[in-house]
Parts: structure tokens; sequence; C-alpha cells
């Protein structure tokens, strides 16, 4: 690349982000057309442009911005205000001008074309003139003819008297502003030269410079992966404290680099005003775009996925969902419209909502719609619930549109949203109402690192994207409890009730040709994928670990059942599976659809009315414990090198909150204390307290078991023992969990919980609530 | 594919191939593949080269050829093609070998036809003839869909 060539290509990118700063600036400008300052920013924007054009002797380019730049130096200096027909105006020049500059980008010079139209009428308004008729954008390479509409406004205005005053009027103005403007400029140069000594100039750096230094950061991750399994052998001193300096280190850097990949989300966001307008206006509705939390950060390529699919979204909402103002005003909505963009961070999640004020979506229209298209027949249609009506419309060439407007009703919107959303391990959630329509899109923060659970499957381990794992569980065989039964064809497990279909992983790899037998311990991990839930049998769940995701290459195009592959600290390569591709693979979602499994089958097992389920666990030295499950909320496995200490309390940062932490060995009787080491990784039970998560360290967790709500009263009472009850035999201790509670400092008297506490009492057992 | 240059060559069975160096071959032993269930047979598997995800194919899959009884120590050699590594999985490596035009001829008719869509030409050498293969062929040419 010559230079040259190189000062150019800074130039496109200067441009690039020119206009869309123009954009955003121009709407705005519409709200408040009185805005010196931002009519300074347009006026600059286009100078600079104007200025950079002659350098390159872009002279189409050039005469455009300037032609632009004197209608917005009159509107600066106070001479005109701001109306509609000159925001069209300059949003057709900020227009051309873009499409000139995208002419550069691709044949490295000025492309041919005719802009006298738009020069004339830009030249009219700044002379004063008015009542322009919108002027078809004319094309890149237009007729050499003025506008008809130009001329035919120009042609009859008779110099009259009225005119005259006016031109008068304008002169003497722009006495007054010569004065005023002069004084602004040295006050604005001194400002930007001070503004600029605070800020370092912010450097350009190239994505693959950044992508290679990634790239290297990751196999650090990897290199000091396998130094801190040296130094745990090792009794050197010397050498442990220094990779445990090489060990903060790189964690340190691995966080700074993933920063560089992240962008704020605003960068997308940029260019939906001016979309909302033009459609709106296309439609002849009202509707303002209230953007909330778009400094929100998301990683550089998954900006890239989610740029179309909330273009649909947006569409739709003004098209389809934003009355036009006679009817939003005979339902006594405002006659302006908002659509509200809401980002923000959840779980490790960004969270993205679309919200619009709309007539929300017609459910009987897609029912209708759905049993014109053969999708379900009438009969069927009349038990699906909303929700299920719903999905409908995220089958590829649905619409309920009666007629196709160039905006929407092709009916390729929604599918389009979901493939594109799932295709970056996101999900879409639609909820509506005569109020309007919320979308919800959940979106992971990165791709390029990920949290994953690690399973065996023969001597090899894989790994299962922890977005997919709901719980892990190990299953062992007892006489008179039915384990792995028969529906339809598809093994199944009863987990608290529900039917689990189960995949065996070995069989469905092909690396066993034969299902165990029944009667064998099983791990169980749930996992849920294209909407539904099973559990995948495999040999042993290994250990959860953040993974840093590399593609399998073109050979396993197709082989779906791998989304990519990752490096582990030996130096070993394990693939990392794609859950819905394997939940298709399996075939249990077509036999899923065939009959009916997610209803509930409690009640088909009789749930008995004598009976309570609770968690079994174990503590150090006291085994067999129990704890009621309705005050368990979660269960999580925590590693001990996440646990920090909060003055004398051990805490962890559990999603957005921080959790204490109860060693329960220490609260109740029997139990031997135990201290935590520092690789160790602990199974705590996560209970809501007011609306803040207490977690319970203990030693193992069993499984979820029937016990009689006969109690047996423990005589004399035993510190963190409710009572005890007998299940097949054997006696298991009833965890008191108010009791717990409050030797802990967390009695029930505290100040309720603090914001979001919509958590009741109720949560909390206490023993009246066992005695009845 | 210009048929003069150095090659790396290397045996699997009775064949002595080579390919061009130009195509960046390095050499590696002893490398512990991850095998890839439900993927294509000639897919030996996945290991890490310097932090590189590098697929192995396994030669005398590729080439219909029965397992080596004593096989069990294969030897690597790599060369990149659509911005990805790949291994060829091979019974033994030979020399870098530099040839000339002169000693060319085209493929002969009478090989066999599923070696023969990989091999572009033959070198005769003094002593035995250099199967020239074409890498793009050997990866591009995997059936991907085989479950």
């Amino acid at each position: 690349m010559d230079n040259n060539d190189q000062i150019l290509d800074e130039f496109l990118l200067e441009a690039g982000e020119i206009f869309d700063q123009l954009d955003i600036d121009f709407v705005q400008l519409e709200q408040t057309p009185a805005d010196k300052k931002l009519i300074g920013n347009i006026f600059r924007a286009m100078h600079t442009l104007k200025g950079s054009s002659g350098f390159f002797a872009f002279h189409r380019l050039e005469k455009v911005a300037h032609a632009g730049e004197s209608l917005l130096s009159k509107l600066r200096d106070g001479v005109f205000t701001l109306n509609e027909e000159m925001t069209d105006v300059l949003l057709e020049t900020s227009d051309r001008l873009r499409a000139i500059v995208d002419g550069v980008q691709k044949q490295r010079r000025e492309p041919e074309g005719d802009d006298s139209a738009l020069i004339q009428n830009l030249k009219f308004l700044t002379e004063g003139g008015a009542g322009i008729t919108k002027t078809t954008s004319a094309p890149a390479v237009a007729p050499v003819s003025p506008s008809p509409a130009v001329e035919a406004v120009l042609a009859p205005t008779p110099p009259d008297i009225a005119e005259k005053i006016l031109d008068a009027a304008i002169a003497d103005l722009e006495q007054d502003a010569i004065e005023v403007v002069k004084e602004a400029s040295i006050d604005a140069a001194v400002n930007e030269a001070e503004s600029s000594k605070e800020l370092a100039a912010p450097i350009k750096v190239s994505v693959e410079l950044l992508d290679k230094l990634m790239n290297l950061v990751s196999e650090m991750v990897l290199a000091r992966n396998r130094l801190l399994s040296f130094a745990r052998t090792s009794g050197d001193l010397a050498f442990n404290n220094t990779v445990r300096r090489i060990d903060t280190v790189t964690l340190e850097l691995q966080e700074r680099m993933m920063k560089t990949r992240m962008q704020p989300i605003s960068q997308v966001w940029s260019k939906f005003p001016r979309l909302v307008r033009d459609i709106a206006q296309d439609c002849g509705k009202k509707v303002e775009l209230i953007q909330i939390g778009a400094e929100t950060e998301l990683d550089r390529t998954l900006l890239e996925g989610i740029r179309d699919p909330l273009v649909h979204i947006i569409r739709n909402s003004v098209d389809h969902g934003i009355e036009v103002p006679a009817e939003r005003i005979a339902k006594g909505k405002p006659e302006q419209g908002s659509v509200k963009l809401r980002a923000f961070h959840e779980n490790g999640m960004v969270v993205i909502e679309i919200s619009d004020d709309g007539a929300g979506i017609n459910i009987p229209s897609v029912k209708q719609k759905a049993i014109q298209l053969g999708l379900v027949t009438a009969e069927r249609a009349s038990k699906l619930t909303e929700r299920e009506i719903i999905d409908f419309i995220y089958l590829p060439g649905f619409s309920t549109k009666a007629e196709i407007t160039n905006l929407s009703g092709r009916g390729v919107g929604m599918d389009v949203v979901r493939t594109n959303i799932q295709a970056i391990g996101g999900t879409v959630d639609i909820a509506t109402s005569a109020q309007g329509t919320r979308l919800r899109l959940s979106i992971p923060l990165t791709l390029a690192i990920m949290p994953a659970v690690f399973v065996r499957c023969k001597q090899y381990s894989y790994a299962i994207p922890q977005l997919n794992v709901i719980e892990m569980l190990r299953y062992e065989h007892r006489e008179g409890v039915p384990g792995v039964e028969d529906f339809y064809g598809v093994p199944v497990f009863r987990l608290r009730d529900k039917l689990i279909p189960l995949v065996f992983l070995n069989y469905e790899l092909k690396v066993d040709d034969v299902l165990p037998p029944v009667d064998q311990a099983l791990n169980i991990v749930i996992v849920q994928a294209a909407g539904i839930r099973f559990g995948l049998v495999v040999d042993e769940v290994l250990y959860m670990q953040e993974v840093v995701v590399k593609s399998v290459g073109p050979l396993l195009k197709g082989t779906p059942v791998y989304s990519g592959s990752t490096i582990l600290g030996d130096g070993h390569v394990a693939l990392i599976f794609d859950i819905n591709a394997i939940a298709v693979r399996s075939g249990i979602i077509a036999k899923l659809a065939d009959n009916q499994f997610e209803q509930d089958i409690s009640a088909a097992l009789g749930a008995n009315n004598d009976s309570q389920q609770m968690l079994m666990f174990d503590l150090a030295g006291l085994e067999r414990m129990v704890i009621p499950l309705e005050t368990v909320d979660r269960l999580e496995m925590i590693a001990a090198t996440r646990i920090d200490r909060r003055g004398n309390e051990a805490v962890v940062l559990y999603g957005n909150k921080i959790m204490r932490l109860i060693s329960l060995a220490h609260y109740v009787e029997g139990a031997t204390q135990k201290s935590l080491y520092g690789d160790e990784t602990v199974p705590v039970i996560v209970h809501y307290h007011h609306g803040q998560p207490v977690g319970f360290i203990v030693k193992k967790v069993h499984n979820i078991v029937n016990v009689p709500t006969q109690v047996v009263m423990v005589s004399p009472p035993q510190r963190g023992i409710m009572g005890s009850v007998i299940v097949n035999d054997s006696v298991m201790s009833i965890l008191n969990v108010q009791e717990v509670l409050n030797m802990s400092g967390l009695g029930p008297h505290q100040e309720p919980g603090l914001a979001g506490d919509h958590f009741s009492d109720n949560d909390v057992i206490t023993m009246d609530r066992e005695d009845k | 594919m210009n048929r003069a240059g150095s090659y790396a060559t290397f045996y699997v069975g009775h064949f002595f191939f080579g390919i061009p160096i130009a195509v960046g071959v390095e050499v590696t032993k002893g490398q512990e593949v991850t095998p890839v269930p439900l993927g294509p047979k000639e897919v030996a598997g996945f290991f890490n080269l310097r932090g590189q995800i590098v697929t192995a194919i396994n030669m005398r899959t590729r080439l219909n050829l029965p397992d080596d009884p004593n096989g069990a120590d294969a030897l690597s050699i790599f060369f990149q093609d659509q911005d990805h590594l790949f291994a060829l999985l091979v019974d033994r490596v030979g020399d870098f070998t530099e040839v000339t035009e002169k000693t060319f001829e085209e493929t002969p008719s009478n090989l066999d036809p599923n070696a023969r869509e990989l091999i572009v030409g033959v070198h005769k050498l003094a002593d035995k003839l250099l199967l020239v293969l074409d890498t793009h062929k050997i990866v591009s040419g995997i059936d991907l869909v085989q479950n």
C-alpha cells in the first residue's frame, strides 16, 4: 500500500465516523432546532469533509459539502431556525455525501454523478427560500437537469416588496451575527485546545493486530496453566512465588485484552435514530426513540451479529407495532409513539430490550394465519397457549401483514432475528399486550472465552457450554425407586417428579454400541437447548473452567455436534459440544413433538400429600442431612479461590450480587469443622433470604428425597437441627434453616432486604409450618 | 503447480509421496491426537501445535489403504490450507528432495482411482517413483457428511 492509499484509507475511515455522528446530530437537531452547539458540530463536520475532499480533488464531494455548509452557517448564525424542510434537504445532503464516499471506497476514485438539483435546493434554502416540494433523492448517476420542482418554485417567485424587506432584515442580522460568531469561535477554539490537553489522543490499532495479541494472550494463559501444575508439585518457595506473580499478571493481561474487544453498543445504535425517523415518516407516524444503556459493552464480533436483528425488530415495532396518530389518540395513548432500547448486564449476559407502546401482537390474527397456512388445525389451535401462538411468528415466511410494504410484511423478519441471535449463543423472548410489545434478547458478553463444564466420555474430555447447563446430578440405582424408564422409545428419568429425557453421550457419539445396564449409576448433566430440557449421560463430570474457543476448521462442517475446540492446560485439545445439535441429532426433539411431553406429570404420579421433598446432603462428620426443597434456590459449585472475606464473613460474587457464605458445619451440632484449601471446589446450597442470596457450604450434595411430614423431634434439641425423619429405614436430620440464619446474624427481624426485594418471609421455613 | 523444486517426502504403505515445501511444511512426531467421534473417518483428530488447532488426516484412510498393523507411532507432516493447519499422519518421513522438470511425468493411468485424484504426477528418481500430492485436494476431497 503506498502512501497516498494510506492517506485515502484514513480519510475514508474518518468520513465514516463523521457520517455516523451526523445522523445522530441531525435527528437530535430536529428536536432541539435552536441548539447552537449541535449546529456548530454539524457545521464543523461538513467543513472537515470539504477540506479533505479538496485535498484529494473530489470535486463533487467538495461542492455538495460546500453548499450544505453554507446553509448550516446561516443556521448557526441564527439567520434561520431549522425547519423540517431544511432537515430533509440536509439529511439528503448527508446521504449524498455518504454515497459519494462509498463510491470512493469501492472505486478508489470519485464516482460520476450529478448533484446540481441538490445543490440548487441548498442554495435556494440558503437564500431564504421556502416551500420546496420534496425532491426524489437523485441516484448517484442522475440526469443532468435541475429538479423540476425547484424550477417551478424558483420561476414564479416575484421579487416583491415583502421579500426585499426580508432581505434587508437578513443583511442587518448578518452584520450582528458576524460579531457574535467571531467571539464564539474564539471561545470554541480555546475550549477545544483545553479539552485536547486533558485527553490523551486515542490511537487507532488494526483489528488484525488485536486478534493476534488476543491469540498470544490465550497461549500465555495455557502456558500459565501448565506452569501452575508444576508449581503444585514443587516445594521451591521462590519458584512458587514467581509462578503466582505470573498467574496474577496473566489474569490481568487476559482481562485487559478482552476489554480491547469490547465496544459500546452505541456503535450499532447510532444508526437507529435516523432509521426510526425515516420509517416513521414513511408510514405517517410519529415515533420517538429512547436509548438507555448505550454505553453497555459487547464483544466486537457480537455487535456485528446483533445489528441486523435489531434493525428488523425496530422496523417491526415502528411499522407493525405503533399505531397511526389518529388511532393512538382514539385509544387514549399519546399521539407520539415511542420505541425504547435498553441494554444492561444481567448474570454475565448482555440483555437488550426493545419495547414499543404500540398495539402489540394480534394473537387471534396470528392464530388465524397459522390455521390458514396449515401449520396447525383449528381444533389444536384453540388449545394452544398465547406463548405457543406467538412462537409461530418465528417461522420463516410467516407474516400477518395483508400487504407487503417495502419496510416489512415479507415474513422474513422474526425467523432471521431468532436464527441470528441463536447463532451467537443468545435467546429471544417476546412479551406482548395491547399496551405494547417487548422483545428481550439475551446475548453472551463474548464468544472468545466462555465458561464450560468439562465431562469425560471414555478417556477423553469434552466441554459443554455452561450457558446450556442447568444442573448436574448423580443417580444411583436403588431398589424400589424407578430409575431410567421408557417413554415411547425415549429413555427418561424422573427429576423432582418431572420426566427428563436422557441422551447417552457415549451411545450418541457411537463410541459405545450398547446402552449401560439399567442398574448402573449415572452421571447426568441436565442441559437446555432448542427449547427443551434433557439429561446428557456422561462417564464423569470433571470440572468447570473458562475456555478459549478455537475453530475446528473446515473438515467438521458436516459434523454439527461440535461448536468449537479448546486447548486444555496439559496441551491436549478438547472438543466443545453444540448442545442444540446433539438434541436434534439424538432425535428427541422429533419424538417429543409427537408425544406431548412437557406436561407436568406430578399429578399422574399421585403426589403424596403425606410427604414432602427435601434435598439430601452431607456435612463433614455428619451424613444424611436434609433441607426442605422450597428453601433451596440453586446448587452451585464454588472454587475456594473465588471466596473473599468481608470483615469476618466469607462472601462470593454471585451474579451481580454478593452472596454471604455460611459454613454449615459451624452451626450444626456433630459436624466437624474443616477449613478450605486454595484449589478446592465446594458445593454450595443457595437460599434466598429477603431477596439476598445466602450460600450454605456443605461437603456433598446428594439427591432429592421424599420424606414423611411426620417429624421426630430430637431431645435434647441439637443445635442447627430441627428434627429427624425416617426414610427407608435410615434416619435423616432436617436442617433448621431459620436457626442457622439467626446464629449467623441473619435474623428474621433484620431490615427487610435491599433494593429489588420482592421475596416474602414465606421462603424461610419455620417450625410452625413443619408441625402442621 | 510448479513441478520442479523441493519436496518433503514420506511413505504411506509402499508408496513414496512428496508435497512441495512451498505450502509450508513442518514435521513433528509423537503428537497425541484427540479423536472426533462422528467426524469424517479420514479425520484422525485434533492436536495442538503451539496454540493452534491442527486437524490430523490419516493418510492410510484417505488413500483407502488398510491400517498399518504396527503403525502405532505415526508421524505428522504439516501444511496450511484455507487458513487452517492440517497434518498428515504417515508411516515414515523421508528426506527433503530437490527435483527438476526433467524427471516429471503425468499421472500413470493405471493408478488406483482413489489415489489418482490426489496425485499431480510422478518424478522418476534414480531408485524409485516420487508421487507428487496436491495438498489442497487431500483436504477438499474429504466427504464431510458421513454420519
